[in-house]
């Protein structure tokens, strides 16, 4: 005969058994349901071998805002260009996008560009949160040992129990990714049925660090005891060495532009002392690799006319083509001969 | 240590393990050496202050037993060290900058700040424990702890030393005295409400962090941004704070201790009163108890009763913090509670619908954060100077995208707090047995499942540790 105490402890401790078992078990099967990461896309690989481009321009949003591929090429003369630009790429996209893209498609232009601004080139974790992954994830391949490297993604350095954790459930390496669709999800709710890249770049404008509080940037200057960062072509630090190289092997030159970000009325853009010291470092390094350099900064053009508002670096649509012409001008005498 | 680490989860399952195969004293040392493990775990001198207070109050409440005629001297001994220990830590250099800030408009020399201490976490929580424990001593409500490990494990028991609830010695001393129990039942409810704290802090709290502390960044931040960071800082710190308490509750319970109710639906009280009644009932009830009723509470005339109030919630601001901003989030409470006694005598708030009233509570708790989440008086001054009507569309546009991001993560908690707070709309009085276990275990597995999908990428330090 079994007393019922002991007949709801037994049901206590099943129902304790099947409760730990669900919890750990269940979401641990959902998911390793969901893909673990999203794949390469290889698209853009096949349109680049269709294209055969004669120049090849690597850049974030201002490249995408400045450039009209069709009229580049007929300013220059050239067959076809082709831009490779993503709204908040930076550096350690720039170098995937080299190497995955440009590289793997055995193509051969006369010239490969990247645009940057300011430190982006030597900036190795500009650009890789979250809000970025997804995009850099498309353009990685499952063993990337550099773009690992430089970054130092956390995973190599986690304790065996947090190994176990990830192996577990594998979409928690993944956060990223579902926080960036909640993120979507709440952008189209705010939009209204409109497109949200505008919204998403106002959101991302407010909080520019120049428009932080005082002590927000005391603070985190304090924190990290940050100055000015000099220039380094230290490969484990930053993607820079790494493009070179990926060039130098595949046999392409390369040509750095930095575009000019918006400037003051008389059409000059103020630099303060490290920029202008870090700015000759870089040049000085990236010539003695073989590679060219082109600085918009201190030309006149383009003005405060050509930006979309004060204080953006962007250039406004009407103005494009204006501004892909400057471009044409400085980047005609550097395409060598095919 | 914190909760949600790795490192916590490795200690806990040891502390656990250890724990249930040893005879009453020995859990009692386990935990005592575990506890000060846990507190001393990053700042080993935190430890220090931690022993002093210890020592201090349980000779203080021996001694007012064995020489009853010098009973006020050791409560006076006893409070006056806890206050110095606050005064030192927490206090200390806010007074120096007050003083210097007055020494400056006279034209004098600042006094140098030879002293920069930091304040040891969950300082205000352990001393205003054991001020209680030493006044119900005076008041003979309890009787003097003659154990020392006994009282050294009231103070310094883990799961509730950093951040509460700040428990009374009536309800936790008898069990560390008897033998514990935990049996499967137990043990389920607890891991479920473990799970639901980290849900909490991991997924609702820290990812509201990321907008609220980006919001409170920006220099000029228009009237919707502000008011759209302000409801992401009240999802953020009612999901932190009630998130600690749970995993601290929950923790208590794998031990065979139990811990009170720190919060009951506090964005759903109809008024002022009752949200106090409602968030960090332990402070609240302490405050009531040692303070508010001690200078007279309400049995007094209007005036008395009336500064009363206003001292107690100012106490319970500066309690929070070391800042003004703090002070005037308590006065700003006590001046509400002052105005609905006012309107309740005029019967004026008896007529409008309960949800006006929640409504209504809700936006004025959301003012009062206001006040609590920005230190700077004149950045208080900046953000309540800012007019509806000057802001644009698309800042509207961009606050209701914040808005709507911080209410996604925060759907798990609005529908518990439906569903669990609401006389009639309570789910489990319609489920049978067996009902409730499968939801109950469906919805944990939703939880982990949504702690390992869409924990925040950065996580941050509980906020009520800095108290």
């Amino acid at each position: 005969m079994v007393s019922p105490d002991a007949g709801r402890r037994v049901s206590g401790r099943v129902r304790l058994t099947i409760f730990v078992a669900a919890v750990v078990l269940l979401p641990a099967l959902i998911t390793h349901l969901i893909p673990a990461r999203r794949d390469f896309d290889p698209k853009p690989i096949n349109h680049l071998r269709k294209k055969q481009p004669e120049v090849v321009m690597i850049g974030d949003s201002v490249l995408g805002g400045s450039i009209d591929p069709e009229l580049f090429a007929k300013e220059t003369g050239v067959r076809s260009v082709e831009l490779l630009w993503n709204g908040g790429a930076a550096s350690a996209a720039w170098y995937l996008l080299l190497k995955n893209h440009v590289v793997a498609a055995d193509v051969h232009p006369r010239l490969v560009c990247i645009f940057f601004r300011e430190r982006m080139l030597t900036d190795a974790t500009f650009r890789t949160t979250p809000t970025y992954r997804r995009f850099l994830e498309s353009l990685r391949h499952p063993k990337e040992p550099v773009y690992r490297a430089v970054l130092q993604s956390d995973e190599e350095d986690k304790s065996a129990l947090g190994r176990a954790i990830d192996w577990l459930y594998p979409l928690n390496t993944r956060r990223h990714v579902q926080q960036e669709k909640i993120s979507r999800l709440a952008f189209r709710i705010a939009a209204g049925g409109v497109s949200i890249g505008p919204l998403r770049r106002r959101v991302n404008e407010i909080f520019d660090p120049v428009k932080l509080r005082e002590e927000i940037m005391d603070e985190s200057a304090e924190v990290s005891g940050e100055k000015p960062e000099e220039f380094s072509a230290d490969p484990k630090r930053n993607f820079l060495p790494h493009i070179v190289e990926t060039a130098q092997k595949a046999g392409l030159q390369l040509c750095f532009v930095r575009e000019k970000r918006y400037p003051l009325p008389d059409g000059t853009t103020p630099q303060p002392e490290d920029i202008k010291r870090y700015m000759a470092d870089l040049r000085q390094w990236v010539e003695s690799q073989g590679c060219l350099f082109v600085d918009l900064t201190n030309d006149r053009k383009p003005d405060q006319s050509m930006y979309t508002k004060p204080g953006d670096d962007h250039i406004r649509k009407g103005a494009k083509a204006e501004a892909t012409k400057i471009y044409a001008e400085k980047l005609r005498p550097l395409l060598r001969q095919p | 240590m914190i909760f949600h680490s790795l490192t916590y989860l490795v200690f806990f399952a040891l502390v656990l393990a250890l724990y249930w195969s040893l005879p009453r004293r020995g859990q009692n040392f386990l935990l005592i050496f575990a506890s000060y493990i846990f507190y001393g775990w990053e700042h080993p001198w935190f430890l220090l202050p931690l022993w002093a207070s210890t020592l201090v109050d349980y000779s203080c409440a021996l001694g007012m037993e064995r020489f009853p005629r010098q009973r006020r001297v050791f409560l006076i001994t006893s409070v006056t060290a806890s206050v110095a220990l606050l005064a030192t830590f927490k206090y200390y250099g806010f007074a120096l900058e007050n003083i210097n800030a007055i020494l400056t408009h006279f034209g004098e020399e600042p006094i140098r700040n030879a002293l920069r201490l930091a304040l040891p976490a969950g300082l205000s929580f352990y001393t205003f424990q054991s001020i209680g424990y030493v006044v119900d001593v005076y008041r003979g409500k309890i009787k003097a702890v003659r154990d020392l490990p006994d009282y050294a494990l009231y103070v310094t028991f883990f799961p509730q030393l950093v951040a509460g609830p700040i428990e009374r010695a009536a309800h936790m001393l008898p069990q560390y005295r008897s033998e514990r129990k935990c049996d499967a039942e137990t043990w389920r409810i607890a891991l479920g409400l473990i799970l639901w704290g980290y849900f909490k802090k991991v997924v609702i709290a820290d990812n509201a962090a990321v907008v609220a502390n980006k919001i409170f960044g920006v220099q000029d931040a228009s009237f919707p941004i502000i008011w759209a960071g302000v409801f992401a800082f009240a999802v953020q710190i009612y999901a932190d704070f009630s998130g600690y308490t749970d995993i601290a509750r929950g923790t208590a319970r794998l031990l065979g201790i139990d811990l009170m109710r720190n919060f009951n639906h506090p964005y759903l009280a109809t008024s002022p009163s009752d949200f106090w009644r409602r968030w960090h009932i332990s402070l609240s009830t302490w405050l009531r108890d040692f303070i508010y009723i001690p200078l007279g509470g309400s049995r007094c005339s209007v005036a008395r009763a009336s500064f009363n109030l206003m001292a107690t919630f100012t106490i319970s601001g500066l309690w929070h913090g070391a800042s003004w901003n703090y002070v005037i989030w308590g006065a700003y409470w006590g001046a509400l509670i002052l105005t609905e006694r006012f309107l309740e005598s005029l019967g004026l708030t008896r007529r409008l619908p309960w949800l006006l009233k929640v409504a209504i509570t809700f936006g004025l708790t959301c003012f009062g954060w206001l006040l609590f989440r920005e230190r700077n008086l004149a950045q208080i001054v900046h953000d309540l100077a800012q007019s509806p009507f000057a802001a644009s569309a698309e800042q509207w546009r961009m606050a209701i995208y914040f808005v709507v991001l911080v209410f996604i993560y925060a759907l798990p908690l609005v529908v518990h707090m439906l569903t669990t707070g609401i006389d009639g709309w309570r789910i489990e009085a319609r489920l049978t047995n067996r009902g409730q276990f499968i939801l109950e275990t469906g919805v944990a597995v939703l939880l982990l499942l949504g702690i390992v999908t869409i924990r925040s990428v950065a996580t941050s330090h509980f906020i009520y540790f800095q108290f």
